[in-house]
Parts: structure tokens; sequence; C-alpha cells
């Protein structure tokens, strides 16, 4: 069966067909780098995304922090960490790169601030 | 610092460069830090308000007031704006609720301000995607994202990740055709267009909703640029460039959003830094003057951009233009003057995505035309 | 126990309250909205009209010509823009020409001095205005047609009138009115006045007003005019360019505005009232159509906004201008050219209906000049500086299209309070550009917010609605 996909890995969006045979080996074309035959067998398998959003933060220059998840999310738990994020708040200054949530929902996934503020 | 990169959290930026997949911020900070460690002087809170032609230009913040410096040579960098629900014809009543999705964009990710708790978005550019994903995130709901066009304008990944996960429909060929509510807004009717984008009566759905979004195109920001004489270019509204990003004015040069409009951060940087390495060696009396070969889209190419290319040596060109519509099996063709210099097979292009090829300098040094065009296998 | 008691703060009941703040006596302007001069005032063409088109003999024709005349002098005292561009009515066609022929003979009759009305050849009138359609062949030039800025004047007039003695309260709805022993009682936004007078200036409203005392005389319908306004960056004329009138009334003009933007329209549609600000693709359409009549060069690329307003308009088809019963003077169907009018309404009511009752000499201690704002873009580097150094949110940019400074969102604490967002748009400007806000809405509601001391969350767009709907991440 051959599957029509979009690579979301990066913005250059490769549309890839992705062939699986009886075997379930998978087949991937279409994709300018290596990182598009693992998406599609993520896909197919078990989905997951990069989340970013922000959680509060106290004196700085906003009043929201961008962060994000050190790693990919799967994507049925997205919106539950998202909420779970409601509980945090820091206060400035925080590093780019700093731990803002750890192991969220015991997840094993922590936050990490994506701008120094 | 940063411009609009600050108020998209997302990820997505710095494939090419860093062959990372970093944040709008993430990618900012590295810049900013680059600049800082080279000691640059900066000024934030600081707004140019006047460009002459001599490159003299006038600033204000609150702690020097106004100043007026003359730069050897004047860099545009100024991004885009959005187009606003003025531009585009929208009907009814102006109740509150209606926003280009970059507004809302700044509201709630700067500052944690949610603008509306049941939303549609028109115009399917990459900020109303992305919008809705950011909004459905933070516990608004998202009904639905109509646009003009038989296909969508923004990147196909953001369709994929900021729609089809959260189910939130593409109505694609639809418009607003009438905003409902005085004070807030009230509900929204959609209906689909035939090929001459008009209203197909029939059509119509209702979709109560108290917010808006508008995600209709940006227009690059040219706020300074007729006061300085600068010419621009009717199709990607802003200034007219050479290879070395110069515009028509001598030691004024242009890059970024502000030049054109980008889909992809990488390639903003890689025209920055060949308009700043320009500035500079326009500083340092390198530059020296030469005819111009005209650069020139042909069938299925909207725009090219530098329009026009020195003859004289120097680097390779990167070409960056656009395709007017959507295509299958393609062959993009560059030629020179009437002969074929070059052709790159394409399986899809489409609008929403901006293309480069790049050619060596010396390949066209003898040109007087260069001409880029899209052949139908 | 008010002396006076005006209700509706659109450009006739502020110009009213300025010219009662002239005597010794208690004065109270009642508006609904959030805001003053929300409805009409907000939403019109901004012409002051020469006074060459009303019907002759009506009260059109001889408060609108005495209205001009007195626009320099109140332009100057209330520091408020006054563009003396002249205006133009031109024909495109033998019928139309002979159309012009008739108005050329009507001006002469409203009393328009030889000087303030002239018939030129095409070729003159290209002088004038250069942008003219091929097809124009005859035009005729109104040298004291100018454009104001509409809300600012009644803005001006209300601040003018609170420095000297008067009070307004927004956010108070008349719901009743009732007579007294001593005049009349009126119930409004929940509170209870008493007033000796009452001067009607509802707009739209007025008949509904009315209609609270007396058996209802006129009627109101809304009659909707719809406009394009352009990019301030690309003037596209002059002066104000009619086309020659039809049935509908003065037709679509081109009207260069105080700040540089042209507006094109209105329409002319009857409508009902929850329907008067409403914009319609056969309106706007309309105004496409129809200006490239009269106008060669119209770039609709240029377009940044488009807008409805609706001219209140009474079945007599004239102002209605009266003292209807002791005490309460009606004035209905104040449409164009209402705005024109405005002052020598005002005079007419004070003087000869309302000063009378109260038999009073002018006050010695009357201010007229309202204090001219500091408008950065007319001074120097230098001169800038200077208030810099006083106030340096001078310095700071909020809108970036119109130059708006945080220093000019002191409206918020100027007697006029500017509480709303939606506002902002208005007095201010700030937003009113081409990017139409989306760069400076985040910061102008957070200096709302700081300078009301109010919660962004309660900061208003327009009356009853709300900038924002609630914050992430579970914070109050
Ligand atoms: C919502 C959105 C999503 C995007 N997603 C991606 C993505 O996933 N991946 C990717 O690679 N790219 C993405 N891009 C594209 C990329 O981020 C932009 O094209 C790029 O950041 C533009 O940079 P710029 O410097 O040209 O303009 P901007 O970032 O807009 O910077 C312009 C700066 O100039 C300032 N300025 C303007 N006028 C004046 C003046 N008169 N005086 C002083 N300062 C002035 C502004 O305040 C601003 O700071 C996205 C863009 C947007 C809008
Ligand atoms: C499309 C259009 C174009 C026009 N062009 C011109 C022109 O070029 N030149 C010209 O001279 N004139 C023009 N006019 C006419 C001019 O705009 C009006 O005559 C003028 O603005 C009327 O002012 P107003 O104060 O009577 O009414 P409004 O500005 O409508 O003010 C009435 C006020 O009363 C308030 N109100 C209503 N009911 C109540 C209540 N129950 N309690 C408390 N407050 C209440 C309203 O909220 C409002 O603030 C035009 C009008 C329109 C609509
Ligand atoms: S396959 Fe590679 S290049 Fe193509 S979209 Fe995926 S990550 Fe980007």
């Amino acid at each position: 069966m051959i599957k029509e996909m979009v690579c979301v890995v990066c913005p250059v969006s490769c549309r890839m067909k992705v062939d699986v045979n009886a075997a379930g080996d998978i087949f991937v074309s279409g994709n300018k780098c290596k990182r598009g035959v693992v998406y599609a067998e993520k896909e197919l398998t078990n989905p997951t995304r990069n989340v970013s959003t922000t959680v509060r933060i106290e004196q700085g220059v906003h009043s929201r922090l961008p962060v994000k998840s050190d790693v990919e999310v799967p994507k049925a738990l997205v919106l539950d960490l998202v909420k779970a994020l409601d509980n945090v708040l820091v206060t400035a200054p925080i590093k780019m790169g700093s731990v803002v949530a750890e192991n969220v929902l015991d997840s094993g996934i922590n936050f990490i601030a994506t701008r120094s503020m | 610092m940063g411009g609009i990169l600050q108020q998209c959290i997302h990820s997505g930026f710095g494939v090419e460069m860093f062959k990372e997949d970093l944040t709008g911020p993430e990618y900012a900070e590295r810049y900013i830090e680059k600049m800082q460690l080279a000691g640059l002087e900066f000024r934030t809170n600081s707004l140019v308000t006047e460009l002459h032609e001599d490159r003299t230009l006038v600033y204000t913040n609150p702690i020097e007031g106004y100043v007026e410096v003359q730069g050897k040579a004047v860099i545009l960098t100024m991004g885009c704006f959005e187009r606003t629900p003025g531009q585009i014809n929208l009907y009814g009543d102006r109740p509150a609720g209606i926003m280009t999705a970059g507004t809302a964009q700044s509201f709630l990710n700067k500052d944690g301000f949610l603008v509306g708790k049941r939303v549609f978005i028109l115009g399917s550019g990459d900020i109303g995607l992305i919008m809705a994903r950011r909004m459905t995130l933070e516990g608004a709901e998202v009904l639905g994202v109509a646009e003009l066009n038989p296909y969508s304008s923004g990147l196909a990944r953001n369709i994929v990740q900021c729609l089809d996960d959260f189910d939130i429909p593409l109505y694609l060929s639809h418009t607003v055709i009438q905003v409902i509510g005085s004070s807030r807004l009230e509900s929204i009717i959609i209906a689909e267009v035939d090929e001459q984008k008009q209203p197909i009566p029939g059509t119509e759905k209702t979709f109560e909703v108290d917010t808006l979004l508008l995600s209709v195109g940006l227009i690059p920001d040219r706020h300074l640029t007729a006061q300085a004489g600068i010419k621009l270019h009717p199709r990607t509204g802003g200034p007219i460039v050479n290879n070395r990003y110069e515009t028509n004015v001598p030691g004024i040069f242009a890059a970024g959003n502000g030049l054109h409009v980008h889909d992809l951060v990488d390639w903003v940087s890689l025209e920055g830094e060949r308009a700043g390495e320009s500035a500079a060696r326009y500083v340092q009396g390198e530059l020296t003057d030469a005819e111009l070969i005209s650069t020139e889209p042909g069938n299925g190419i909207i725009y090219v951009v530098p329009h026009y290319v020195l003859k004289q040596v120097d680097e390779d060109v990167r070409f960056y233009f656009r395709v007017d519509n959507v295509y299958k099996n393609v062959k993009v063709n560059i030629y020179k003057d009437d002969e074929l210099l070059k052709s790159l097979k394409k399986n899809v292009m489409v609008p929403a995505e901006m293309e480069m090829i790049k050619v060596a300098n010396q390949d066209i040094l003898d040109a007087s035309r260069v001409r880029i065009e899209v052949e139908v296998l | 126990m008010y002396d006076v008691i005006i209700i509706g703060s659109g450009v006739v009941g502020a110009l009213h309250a300025r010219e009662l703040s002239k005597y010794p006596l208690s004065i109270l302007v009642l508006e609904k909205n959030n805001d003053v001069s929300m409805e009409a005032t907000l939403a019109n063409s901004a012409v002051v009209h020469s006074g060459h088109d009303p019907k002759p003999g009506s009260l059109k024709a001889k408060f609108n010509l005495l209205g001009n005349r007195m626009y320099r002098q109140l332009s100057k005292e209330l520091h408020v823009p006054l563009l003396e561009c002249g205006g133009l009515v031109v024909a495109t066609s033998p019928e139309e020409e002979q159309v012009l022929d008739g108005l050329f003979e009507r001006a002469g009759v409203n009393g328009l001095l030889e000087n303030e009305y002239q018939m030129l050849t095409r070729e003159e009138a290209l002088i004038l205005e250069p942008n003219l359609s091929d097809q124009v062949s005859k035009a005729m030039s109104l040298p004291t047609t100018a454009v104001t800025f509409p809300w600012e004047m009644a803005i001006a007039g209300l601040e003018n009138a609170i420095n000297n003695g008067a009070q307004l309260l927004m956010n108070h709805e008349v719901t009743d009115i009732t007579r007294s022993e001593h005049g009349f009682v009126v119930h409004a936004g929940g509170d209870v006045f008493e007033a000796k007078a009452i001067i009607n200036s509802a707009g739209a409203y007025s008949a509904h007003i009315s209609e609270m005392l007396h058996p209802k005389f006129f009627t109101i319908t809304p009659r909707r005019g719809e406009y394009f306004v352009t990019d301030n960056r690309f003037p596209i004329v002059q002066t104000v360019v009619y086309p020659a009138p039809g049935k509908k009334g003065k037709g679509i003009l081109a009207t260069p505005m105080v700040h540089g933007n042209t507006l094109l329209g209105p329409t002319s549609n009857f409508v009902d009232f929850d329907a008067q600000h409403q914009t319609t693709p056969e309106g706007l359409n309309e105004v496409r159509n129809n200006i490239t009549k009269t106008i060669k060069h119209v770039p609709f690329d240029k377009i940044i906004r488009s807008f409805a307003g609706s001219r209140p308009t009474a079945d007599a088809g004239d102002f209605i201008i009266e003292e209807t019963s002791p005490g309460f003077v009606n004035l209905g169907g104040i449409e164009s050219p209402g705005l024109t009018a405005a002052p020598a309404i005002a005079k007419y009511v004070v003087e000869e209906l309302v000063i009378p009752r109260f038999s009073v000499l002018p006050k010695s201690d009357f201010d007229p000049i309202r204090k001219k704002r500091v408008k950065m873009h007319e001074l120097t580097i230098n001169e800038r500086n200077e208030h810099i150094k006083d106030n340096a949110k001078y310095g700071h940019i909020v809108c970036r299209c119109e130059t708006v400074t945080e220093a000019d969102l002191d409206a918020i604490h100027r007697p006029v309070r500017a509480r709303s967002h939606g506002r902002d748009q208005t007095a201010y400007r700030a937003g009113a550009g081409r990017c139409q806000g989306a760069f400076c809405s985040l910061e102008v509601l957070k200096i709302l917010s700081r300078e009301l001391n109010i919660d962004p969350i309660d900061v208003e767009y327009k009356p009853r609605s709300f900038v924002l709907a609630a914050k992430t991440k579970g914070a109050q």
C-alpha cells in the first residue's frame, strides 16, 4: 500500500511516498534527507511532535516565557502536557536552555526555556 | 531584538543555517549573541522615522530623543506587515474580535492574552495555521480555516501538524462573506467561491465565533523608502535590488522580509549576510559599477529576486522566486537571453513555498537578460 | 438640578455644550456609549460644505452657510485641523452640465457670495485638480469648501466646554424623561437627574427621545453611506470632488482628509437601525464603479479600510430645530450638512431658544481656547527633543504608521477621557495607519490598563465588548 505523506520535520515539507510491503518493511521516496524516513516510520507506528508553548514568568519584559519540550512528545500526550504547565511560574532572569519544568506528568519529558529573559 | 522571531515560539527555524530544528526565539538569540560578541553598537526601542537619499536617517527613543545620523551605508531590514481587515473586502460591522493572526500571536505568545475562545481563521497563511494550533493548545476552539484559493498559502507541514493533528477543517476555495455582531463578533458566514472568486449562492455556512483571525498575506514594510527615492517592485512590494542587494540609491541595501516576503528564516539570514557584506565593501570603496543584466519572471513565475545582476565577476547568484500556481511534474528552466542555461526537474511547486536556484556568476556574464520559466511536462 | 441637560455627545451636542458654557449655567451632557462621538460624527465625509446645494429656504440651506462661515474661527480656537482645500462639482455629460447650471443658480439663491462659486472649463478645473477623469467637461468651483476632523471637533468642543464648567457622563443612556414642577426628570444609566431645560441631540435616536415626552411627530430612518479609505502616503485628490448631484443627494465624492488619506464615498441607502454600520458588497461596488466617473487614477490597491455610517434622515427631509414644548429643544434629522451646520445651530438654539429662559449674561471668564496639543511631527528635531527632556514618553513611538507617541496617549487623562481600545484609533490615531493596529495594539492595551489602573482583561474595545477573552496558563 502506498501512502502519501508530508514530512513535517523541517519547513522544506518534502512530499513523500511511503510504501509498506507485506512483511512490514517501509520504503520511502521523495525525502530530501534521512530524517524523512525516520519520520515516516514513526508516523506509521507512534507519531510524535515537537511541543512549544509558554509558561508564566514574573519580572520579565513580557509575562510569558517561551518553552519547548526537550524531546518529541507522543501525539496523544500533547494537550495534557501543555495543560500541566499551568502550574509553572518562573522568575526572571532565566537563561535560554534552562529547564523550567522537569519530568512533566511523569512522562520523562522536560520543558526548557527557548529564550533568555 | 530578533523581530518577528520572538513571537514565533514554534520550531522549524535554522534547519539550513544550523542544521538544527530551533524555535524562533532560539534562532534569534544565536544571532543576538553573535552580535554582542562582535561588540556591535545597537539601539533598542528606537524607531527610524526618516531616511534620506544621502543615507542620513532620524531615529527616536525615550533616552536619546530624536537623533540624526548619516551612515556610510544603510541596510533596510524592516520586515513586513500583515494585510489588514480593511485591505480585503470584509463586509458587515466592525466589532471587537477581528484582527490579524500575527497580532493575536503577539498577544498570546508574549503576554499570555487569549483574544477569543471560539475562533475562525480566514486565509491559510503560515501565521494563521500556526495560530490555529497555538489557540487550540491554550484552550480555545478553532472551528475552521477558509482559503480563497484552491490551494493553501501556508507550508504543507503546517497543514499537517497545525490543522490535521487537531481535526480543524480547511475550506479551500471559500471566503468569509459577512461578519455579524456590532460590539463583539457573534458569527461569520462563509461561502464557496467560483473560478472568478465570486461567492456561489447556496453554499453559505454560518459559524458562531467570537474571533476572526486574518492570515491573508504579508507586505514588505516600505515606510521609509519613498522619502529616500528608493524604487519599489510592483510584485514583491519591496525595493528593486541587484545581486549585491543594493537598491537604486547607492549605499542603501535591503534584505529579508522588507525586500520580499520569505517563508524560511534561513534564507533571510543568507540574504542579510550578503547585503551586509556588500555594504561593508561599499564602505571600503570596493564596489564598482557595471552594466546590468535584468532578471525576468517567465511563464508561471511571479517574481525573481534579485531584479538585476551586475556584469562583473562576483559570487554565485542565488535567484529567489515564487510560482503563480500549483504545479506538478514540471521543469524549471533558466534562460540566458534565449539560450537554455539550466533546467531542474520538480515534482511539486506551490506558491506558498519560495524556490531558490543557484547559478554560477561567470555563466551569465555575457547575457543581457536572464529568464526563469516553468515548463509543464 | 442642572440648568440644561444635553442628550448625545456627537458634534451637535458637543458644540451646544460649548456654546452654553459661555454662560453661567450648570450643564450636563449624557452619552449612552463608553466614548463620545461614536455614531454619525464618527463616520461621515468630514466636508465643511459651502452651502451651495441644500434646497433654498430650508433650514439646511440657512445653517449650512452660517456654519461654513464659523468654521475657520472655531477650528483656530479649538485647535482642530481644517483643510481649506476647496471643492469642485464636476459634470461628465451634457445632461450633467445642465444640472450644474441649475446648481450654480441655486448657490446664488442660497446666499453664496460671487467669489464663493464659479463656473470653470475643464482646463481651468484641471489646474485645481489634476486627477479629474477624461469625461469631466465642466466644473463648478467652491473655494470655501473645507475638510475638518469631525470627532476631534466634537471632542475639542466638549473639552473646551468642560474646562468652562460643563460636565459629561458617558455610559449613561437616557431611558425616560418626565415633566416635573421645575422642569424635567431624566433617567439615564441607572441614575436620575433633574434639569430646567433639555436639548435632544441624540442623532439617529432623537425621535425616540422626543417620544418620551411628546406624541410622535417625526420619524428617523438611517440612510447608510459606505466608504473606502486609502493610505495617507498616496493622496488621490487635493480638493473635494463632487459628481453632479442626482436623486440620491450629493453622490460619491473623493475627499482629501486632514491626515492625508483620501475618502471615497458615500453611498446612500435607507437601512434598519442594526445595519447602520455594516459594509456590503453592493455598496462598496457602487463606490468602486462610480468614483472612476469623476476621478482618473484611483489606486484601489492603496485602500486600507472600508466603513459605513448612517445619516439620521427625518421624514420631512429638512433639519428639525424646534422648542417643541417649553424648555425642550428637539434637534431631529441633523443629517448632512449637519457637521457643517452644527456651530450655527448651536449658536441659534442657545441664543434664541435657551438663554431667554434663564435671562443670564455671558460669563466674563469664558476661555474660548482649547490648548493646543504637542504635535511632534510639526516640530524640528531640537524642539522635539525639548519635549522629550520634559517627558520621555514623547520619545517612545507606540504606533509607527502614524507616529503616535506614548505621550500622545495622554488623552486617557484629558477631560474627555478615552478609555476604550477602539477609541485609540480615533482619538490618538494609533492604529489608524496602514497596519491598522497590528503592531501597536498590544502596547496600547498595556498602556490603557496601566493608566486606567484596571486589569488588561477589563479594557474595553467598544461599548460592552472587550479586547481580550482570557489569560493563559490559568492566570487570573
Ligand atoms: C508566523 C511566522 C511563522 C514563520 N515560521 C517560520 C518557520 O517555521 N521556519 C522558518 O524558517 N521561517 C519562518 N518564518 C519566516 C521568518 O521567520 C521571517 O521571514 C524572518 O524572521 C524575517 O526576518 P526579518 O529580519 O526580515 O524581519 P522581522 O523579523 O520582521 O524584523 C524586522 C524588524 O525591523 C523593525 N523595524 C521595522 N521598521 C522599523 C523602523 N522604522 N525603525 C526601526 N526598526 C524597525 C521591526 O520592529 C522588527 O524588529 C515565519 C514567519 C512568520 C511571520
Ligand atoms: C455618511 C455620512 C456622510 C456625511 N457627510 C457629511 C459632510 O460631509 N458634511 C457635513 O456637514 N455633514 C455630513 N454628514 C452629517 C453629519 O455627520 C451629521 O449631521 C452629524 O455628525 C450629526 O451629529 P449629531 O451630534 O447630531 O449625531 P451623532 O454624532 O450621531 O451623535 C448622537 C449622539 O447621541 C447619543 N445618543 C443616542 N441616543 C442616546 C440616549 N438615549 N442617551 C444618551 N445618548 C444617546 C449617541 O450615542 C451619539 O453619541 C454626514 C453623515 C453621514 C452619515
Ligand atoms: S525529509 Fe528532510 S528535508 Fe525533507 S522535510 Fe523532512 S526533514 Fe526536511
